[in-house]
């Protein structure tokens, strides 16, 4: 068996001796067969003839004998091959043209599939399978997040779940080596790990722990940022202690490093211990990791665990609870946090955008394709008539087509590569994009699949000849035939870039949507810096010597107009839902018409001035709205409107519900307080925010339908002696990066054990959710930009194609009098009706899709009737421009010159 | 006048050749030249098919092949028969009577 392996391989390797050899042996069996003749006695003539008939057709015979190894296929490949580079070498700018396309609509998709790839690698850690995330959420608030109570409920009396857990997110100070900073945390019930099925790449998971021991563990599972950073990438990490919120924690394992957890997972159990308790007034702030997360069964379909967690969620919270009850439960795949999660996010809609440049690009070089198929339609009928089988041209095209898209392959690549060096220059947070060696191979069988794409219709419609025809048709002249299906490629080229670049749009449009930030305009001139003061375990007095402090030396900073200070800023989606309601009646009930959720934010003085709200009616809250005289409330705009419609709210009487806490299993029990209605703000539009960090948190999409909720209450921070954290506001004259680090100076002058976030604009601290996601929308950008760019450019290649076609018929409308700017203008009509038709098709087929697209959710909003327009309006202005240049060029082209191509 | 001949039957040069290299090693006209004398005369073989069949029985490993020089002092393609070559012989002869003696027996029954 071997000895035929190495001779076959032999024969592939060494095709010229192999042909050299054949002859030889031939020739060696001619001459013995002449000397065993010539010695028979016949003459030297006579027995050479003899030998040869003997021997048969020996080019056949030698043909055959190279077949027997069977790399036939291989030489017809080399041939077909060699053909077609001698094709493109004759047609090169028409070449250039089509690998460009083609390396415009590869570049993307390569870039997609390597970047799946790296991140399909990642996925390894966690097994995903059926493995879902569970969000709630109420009638008013488009999250809540479950109790302790409701969640050991719900684990208990659920069953499509092999088993569900639940996590917390808090913020803690951690001190490590004396070093102290704030960062994320989150809280897992026992049966996180367990749930997630994560394999640890240092240490071990955090055994199932009952969240309810008295004496816990303490320990914790560092992300991997974490470990890198804090703990320096040591494996000696492992068993080390940090604090947390001063108490001793040891760190027992890392996280896999893409999963993007937060800074450390510690058991639910430890929570008070840590003094990480949950508050009530944050129920239904649902932030990146808080949530149920569940394992399915493997019977179980996710639609119908779905309905049951609604129907049990709904009825686990108890009637009057004041966070509303839960109307819904949605079950969204589990896709990891972070960068993952967000990777499989972001990269649908950039795969359907990239698929359909690409299929644009497949288009313009499969119309270009047959626009010279056409062309060659003589060469190929000469072919036939010789007796080419048509299988073997189609065969032969196609080599063509896919040579062309391997070439495009490595044009993209190469775009890629540097490309990706400069996104990254400016955006580092750009995954790397260039190709990685693993997935190469996919990518080249992508183009190869592209070549066969865009090369077959092309192939079929060439060989489709009569040869008869095709011979005549070349001396013929002008040829009807051709000129309908070229008119044909015009409208289909302007239909199909409408209809695609259309759709690409939709998409973009979408995703731009998702990330939008509405209403506040964030300004750069607006520093902002969030203050621990429970970590270092602040009194209210001393908070309130410490701010004063700090805003007096900030204040003398230069350029510094004002300092404020409140629990948070509309810019910040971690803001929580508190119940708000009017006494309109003795026995009102929240919930009820005249109530409101709202945001409440307890401010001081300089907050309206520091952020730049506007206070349209009414009055500031000012110095002398201290603790002992009436309570004060700013509301905003909608609640006014809402609430005393058509009637000044001002002296109106607010009551709000604040730190409520369940008694027992049964009744709830807030602090219900008053406030008296002093001001209104502007409209402030702020929740948008929260629906725009749904791709990394990844929460359902249903969320996103919510209208923005801008209800907003404002309390004077003088009077809530209980406030803790907060944000402090500096507004300045004019941005300046110095005074960042002036600020963050003069809180570490004060006091440098409080831990606090660093000093950034109020743009960068709105932006900051998006960290990447804006990358991809400059991505999107780009493709969409290209996909618009290629649509030109193949609308523009194929018109002027089918008018340099008609060169001969402009030789002879000038040859019979007509003036340059006649047929200029004749063509120019020409392009431009054919243009028209193809809109005709395009728009309607581009709505048509669109509303698919809309309906299955692919694209989140409609795009306007406006852009439509401006698309219509752009491509036909290309399509006129390519009808008249080359129009123009023709005409004043000699016309013997004109007659005589061809 | 010389005896009537009979057109080798497709795929059965190879047996002949497979059978011709168990005698020995031997070259492409030594081949030809057996296949006139064994056959009486009688097989009408196309002296050139003989030697794709060849690069058949090499390509599928029944046979080796190497240059050596012939009686004339010429150099020759020699072909060895392989152990595979052998087993092969002993399967297709056992197939082509198998074959033969079912045409016969459907040629004499009446």
């Amino acid at each position: 068996m071997l000895t035929g392996v190495l001779a076959r391989l032999r024969a592939l390797l060494l095709p010229g001796t192999t042909r050299d050899e054949i002859d030889e042996e031939l020739r060696s069996h001619c001459d013995r067969e002449i000397e065993r003749l010539i010695a028979s006695g016949m003459s030297l003539n006579a027995a050479v003839a003899a030998a040869q008939h003997a021997l048969g057709n020996a080019t056949l015979h030698r043909e055959n004998a190279r077949e027997a190894y069977g790399w036939r296929w291989l030489d017809e490949l080399r041939q077909d091959l060699r053909y077609a580079l001698r094709n493109m070498g004759r047609a090169p700018a028409l070449t250039a043209v089509i690998v460009a396309i083609l390396a415009m609509g590869i570049g993307p998709n390569a870039a997609l599939i390597s970047y799946l790839d790296a991140r399909l690698a990642d996925a390894g850690a966690v097994d995903a399978n059926g493995l879902v995330r569970v969000s709630f959420r109420t009638a008013q608030a488009p999250g809540t997040k479950l109790t302790a109570d409701e969640f050991g409920e719900f684990s208990r009396r659920q069953q499509w779940f092999e088993s569900v857990a639940r996590t917390v997110q808090k913020r803690a100070a951690v001190t490590i080596d004396g070093a102290q900073s704030t960062v994320d945390v989150q809280l897992a019930t026992g049966s996180y790990f367990h749930v997630l099925g994560l394999r640890l790449p240092l240490g071990a998971a955090i055994p199932a722990i009952d969240d309810h021991a008295p004496d816990p563990p303490r320990v914790a599972v560092a992300s991997f940022r974490f470990w890198q950073t804090a703990l320096r990438g040591s494996p000696g990490a492992i068993g080390r202690t940090v604090n947390v919120n001063g108490i001793p924690i040891t760190i027992v394992g890392v996280m896999p490093k893409d999963f993007d957890a937060p800074e450390l997972t510690l058991p639910y159990a430890t929570r008070r211990a840590l003094s990480l308790d949950e508050t009530e007034s944050e129920r239904n702030t649902t932030r990146q990791w808080d949530g149920v997360l569940g394992r399915l069964r493997p019977d179980v379909r996710p639609a119908q665990a779905q309905a049951g967690s609604t129907a049990i969620a709904a009825a686990i919270r108890k009637a009057g609870d004041p966070f509303g009850l839960i109307s819904r439960a949605t079950l969204s795949p589990f896709v990891l946090p972070g960068r993952f999660g967000f990777a499989m996010q972001r990269s649908a809609p950039l795969s359907i955008v990239s698929l359909l440049i690409l299929l644009i690009g497949c288009a313009n070089v499969s119309i270009l394709l047959i626009g010279r198929a056409v062309n060659r339609r003589r060469e190929i009928a000469v072919r036939l008539s010789l007796g080419a089988s048509r299988i073997r041209i189609v065969r032969q095209l196609l080599t063509e087509s896919v040579l062309l898209a391997l070439m495009a392959c490595a044009a993209g690549v190469l775009l890629l590569v540097w490309a990706s060096k400069i996104l990254w220059l400016r955006y580092p947070a750009v995954p790397d994009l260039a190709p990685r060696w693993s997935a190469a191979g996919a990518t080249m069988a992508f183009s190869v699949l592209t070549g066969m794409l865009f090369g077959l219709l092309p192939a079929l419609h060439a060989t489709r000849t009569e040869v008869g025809d095709a011979l005549k048709d070349g001396i013929a002249g002008l040829d009807v035939r051709r000129a309908r299906l070229q008119r044909a490629f015009v409208i289909a080229e302007v239909a199909l870039s409408i209809t695609l670049v259309c759709a690409t749009g939709l998409f973009l449009n979408g995703f731009r949507g998702m990330m939008a930030i509405h209403g506040y305009a964030a300004s750069p001139r607006v520093l902002l810096t969030d203050l621990d003061f429970s970590s270092a375990h602040y009194s209210a007095a001393r908070q309130a010597a410490f701010l004063d402090e700090v805003k007096a030396n900030i204040a003398h900073l230069q350029g510094v107009r004002t300092v404020g200070f409140s629990d948070g800023v509309p810019l910040s989606p971690e803001m929580g839902h508190w119940g708000l309601g009017v006494p309109a009646t003795a026995g009102m009930r929240f919930g009820a018409i005249n109530s409101r959720v709202a945001r409440i934010t307890l401010i001081d003085s300089a907050f309206f001035e520091a952020m730049g709200i506007a206070v349209t009616s009414g009055r500031d809250v000012s110095r002398s709205d201290s603790a002992g005289g009436p309570r004060v409330a700013i509301i905003s705009h909608d609640i006014a409107d809402s609430l005393w419609p058509g009637a000044s709210p001002l002296g109106k009487v607010v009551r709000i519900r604040k730190n409520g806490r369940w008694l027992d299993s049964h009744h709830f029990s807030f602090d219900t307080l008053q406030a008296v209605v002093i001001g209104v703000t502007a409209p402030i539009e702020q929740e948008a925010l929260l629906d725009a960090t749904s791709p990394l948190s990844g929460q359902a999409r249903s969320t996103r339908a919510t209208p923005p909720d801008r209800s907003m209450i404002f309390l004077a921070r003088s009077q809530w002696p209980d406030s803790g954290n907060g944000t402090l506001i500096v507004q300045s004259a004019r941005p300046d990066p110095a005074l960042a680090l002036a600020i963050e100076q003069d809180i570490r002058a004060a006091d440098p054990r409080l831990p606090f976030t660093p000093v950034i604009s109020a743009e960068a601290y709105q932006r900051a959710p998006f960290k990447g996601i804006d990358a991809a929308v400059n991505g999107l950008t780009w493709s969409g930009a290209l996909a618009l760019l290629l649509a030109c450019v193949g609308i523009y290649a194929v018109i002027a194609f089918a008018i340099g076609q008609r060169t001969r018929e402009i030789g002879i409308r000038i040859a019979l009098g007509a003036r340059a700017g006649q047929v200029a203008w004749l063509f120019f009509r020409d392009g431009l009706a054919l243009s028209i038709a193809g809109i005709a098709i395009g728009v309607p087929l581009a709505l048509l899709i669109m509303r698919l697209m809309v309906v299955r959710e692919l694209g989140p909003q409609m795009l306007a009737p406006l852009a439509v327009v401006w698309i219509t309006a752009g491509l036909v202005g290309v399509a006129a421009l390519a009808s008249w240049l080359p129009a123009r060029r023709a005409a004043a082209v000699d016309p013997l010159t004109a007659l005589r191509s061809e | 006048m010389p005896p009537a001949k009979t057109e080798v039957l497709q795929g059965t040069l190879d047996l002949i050749l497979l059978r011709l290299l168990r005698a020995g090693r031997a070259n492409g006209w030594d081949l030809t030249q057996s296949i006139q004398t064994v056959s009486r005369g009688l097989l009408d073989v196309n002296y050139g098919s003989v030697y794709p069949a060849l690069r058949r029985l090499e390509a599928a490993g029944w046979a080796k092949a190497s240059w050596a020089s012939s009686e004339n002092k010429r150099r020759a393609r020699y072909y060895t028969l392989t152990a595979s070559g052998r087993k092969q012989l002993v399967a297709e002869q056992a197939a082509w009577e198998r074959f033969s003696r079912a045409i016969g027996l459907v040629l004499q029954s009446d």
